[in-house]
């Protein structure tokens, strides 16, 4: 097919090396990211932060708020695990290229009762069953397997609207 | 706040094959591409006085200015090196554009260089940067199908219909860039190719997806009033726009994934100091950020080449065709000529520079006499926005 038979196969005439850089690193998550990883973990359940003067619910939480600039700690609230599904994708390939055999639901979910949400995954649903404004809420790993990350959401699942 | 418009002039550029380079070193494609601009400024290395250099990825443990004073002998002199993701290189060139206008210098280097294919990187594993903890992690056609998905249903465009549209915008950019000889892929694709080919991310297939390459591009910039002294057809920088926003502007409320802030504001800021009003009209050939057809589709809404929710028309009508009354990515964009990260930019405006001058390699993809020119990059997963806009005569 054009424009995909122009890359050179042969490098026996070059030298090469293979070498692998191992790359390790800690994350560290600020102050209101803390707070958000920690109610998941420990309570499986998401908070917000609350500007009051601008009446904006921000999820995943800031320390303050974007429009006014006022701090926002200690203005955390518990807010839904349920949302809509904004806009989705379905990948076929893994970050390596690999194909994979079914893909990998991804999709923008806008929690209800916020001005925010989450790229997360969509389980228990074939492919072609996903809309957008579809209603989904949060499944979480069981506790003991909660690391408080990202990752202990398994993925959103479809509800009754 | 002032301007760099007339003040600053390109008088020489050079931009190397891009492709899967394996018979040339970072170095050597650096050497490639800076002494191609030399030659065509009529000057030698010794005149260069300041060096702005832009490389993103390679080698992943960093290499600072080494590559310009290394390969380039320019070691006496400040080599500035920065990395802000694909447009690393429309970075280092309005830094050049800022160093001559404040007077400090009189002859400097903008040189992007990048060797992508020997870091094993697939094109998909932009998600390898992002903040682990806070996102699933996601390849970069997913990132961009989302904006897709989100556009076609805003603007009741059926998927099918949304997806025609955007295999247009690729045989476009396969069919420009397999007239320029040193594109990474050399081969027009058929609209039924464009829509057969596997998907990577729905609606995103693979022609969807830019190259990635390896390859450099070099400029050398100077006062516009000297200009003149080094050739007869130099080419004025008329304007500039950086626009910079959170790594997860999706986490801000009212964001709706069919438009971004950056590309808006960059655009408005480079029309302001061009004194551009009607960039549609004014605009004689642009070079945008095509690393997925849907990004260039949201370009032509966000810099106000089309109206909001009908770039779709414009592409049914050819209007960004080589022969149509705004041709963009003339040498085939990201897309066809490929994308070396910290070159792109440069690239670009190598492309603008030489068509500005009447001087592609191939009548048949000379575009009119053109006057002002726009070059842009979005960087990121996408964030980061520069625009350079161009024109051939003073004024």
């Amino acid at each position: 097919m054009g424009g995909l038979t122009e890359r050179i196969t042969k490098t026996t005439d070059l030298t090469v090396w293979k070498g692998e850089i191992p790359l390790e690193f800690v994350y560290t998550m600020g102050r209101a990211g803390e707070e958000f990883f920690r109610a998941i973990k420990e309570e499986g359940k998401f908070i917000g932060a609350r500007c009051d003067g601008c009446r904006i619910l921000y999820v995943p939480p800031r320390i303050y708020c974007e429009r006014c600039l006022d701090r926002l700690e200690g203005n955390y609230v518990e807010v839904s695990s349920r949302g809509i599904v904004h806009t989705f994708t379905l990948c076929y390939e893994s970050m390596d290229g690999e194909r994979y055999e079914s893909p990998h639901i991804l999709a923008m979910v806008k929690l209800d009762g916020t001005d925010g949400g989450l790229v997360h995954y969509i389980g228990e649903v074939s492919p072609e069953e996903v809309w957008i404004g579809m209603p989904v809420e949060a499944v979480f790993r069981p506790k003991r397997q909660r690391k408080g990350s990202i990752g202990d959401i398994r993925y959103f699942r479809p509800i009754e609207g | 706040m002032g301007t760099v418009k007339d003040r600053v002039a390109i008088v020489g550029m050079g931009c190397t094959r891009f492709g899967e380079r394996w018979d040339a070193g970072l170095n050597d494609l650096a050497i490639e591409a800076a002494y191609e601009a030399y030659e065509d400024a009529g000057i030698g290395p010794e005149e260069i006085q300041a060096c702005f250099l832009g490389t993103a990825s390679a080698p992943l443990i960093g290499i600072g200015g080494t590559v310009a004073a290394e390969a380039l002998k320019l070691r006496d002199i400040p080599i500035i090196r920065n990395e802000n993701w694909c447009a690393t290189g429309h970075i280092a060139l309005i830094e050049a554009f800022m160093a001559v206008a404040s007077g400090l210098y009189d002859v400097v280097m903008a040189l992007g260089v990048e060797k992508l294919k020997d870091t094993g990187f697939p094109g998909l594993g932009t998600g390898r940067g992002m903040h682990p903890v806070y996102e699933a992690r996601r390849t970069s056609p997913g990132s961009f199908a989302l904006i897709a998905t989100r556009y076609f249903h805003a603007n009741g465009i059926p998927v099918e219909k949304g997806r025609e549209i955007l295999a247009r915008i690729a045989v476009k950019n396969h069919r420009n860039g397999s007239l320029c000889p040193k594109a990474h892929f050399q081969s027009p694709i058929t609209l039924e190719q464009a829509l057969k080919a596997p998907i990577i991310a729905w609606p995103l297939g693979l022609f969807d997806c830019c190259g990635n390459s390896d390859g450099a591009a070099a400029a050398i910039i100077t006062r516009a009033d000297l200009a003149r002294s080094f050739r007869e057809d130099p080419i004025y920088v008329k304007g500039f726009g950086i626009s910079m926003d959170s790594m997860l502007p999706h986490f801000r409320p009212g964001f709706e994934w069919t438009s971004f802030n950056a590309l808006v504001v960059s655009s408005r800021k480079a029309y302001e100091m061009a004194g551009i009003e009607n960039p549609r009209e004014e605009l004689d050939i642009a070079e945008i950020h095509d690393c997925f057809t849907i990004t260039e589709m949201l370009i032509y809404e966000d810099f106000g080449f089309s109206p909001r929710g009908r770039a779709w028309e414009d592409v049914e009508a050819g209007l960004f065709e080589l022969g149509g009354d705004l041709p963009v990515n003339a040498d085939g964009g990201l897309k066809c000529f490929g994308h070396p990260v910290g070159a792109s930019g440069i690239r670009m405006t190598y492309e603008v520079y030489k068509q500005l001058q009447g001087k592609a390699e191939r009548p048949e993809r000379q575009i009119g006499n053109p006057r002002r020119g726009l070059s842009h990059t979005f960087g990121g997963p996408p964030q980061l926005s520069a625009v350079a806009i161009f024109g051939n005569e003073k004024g």
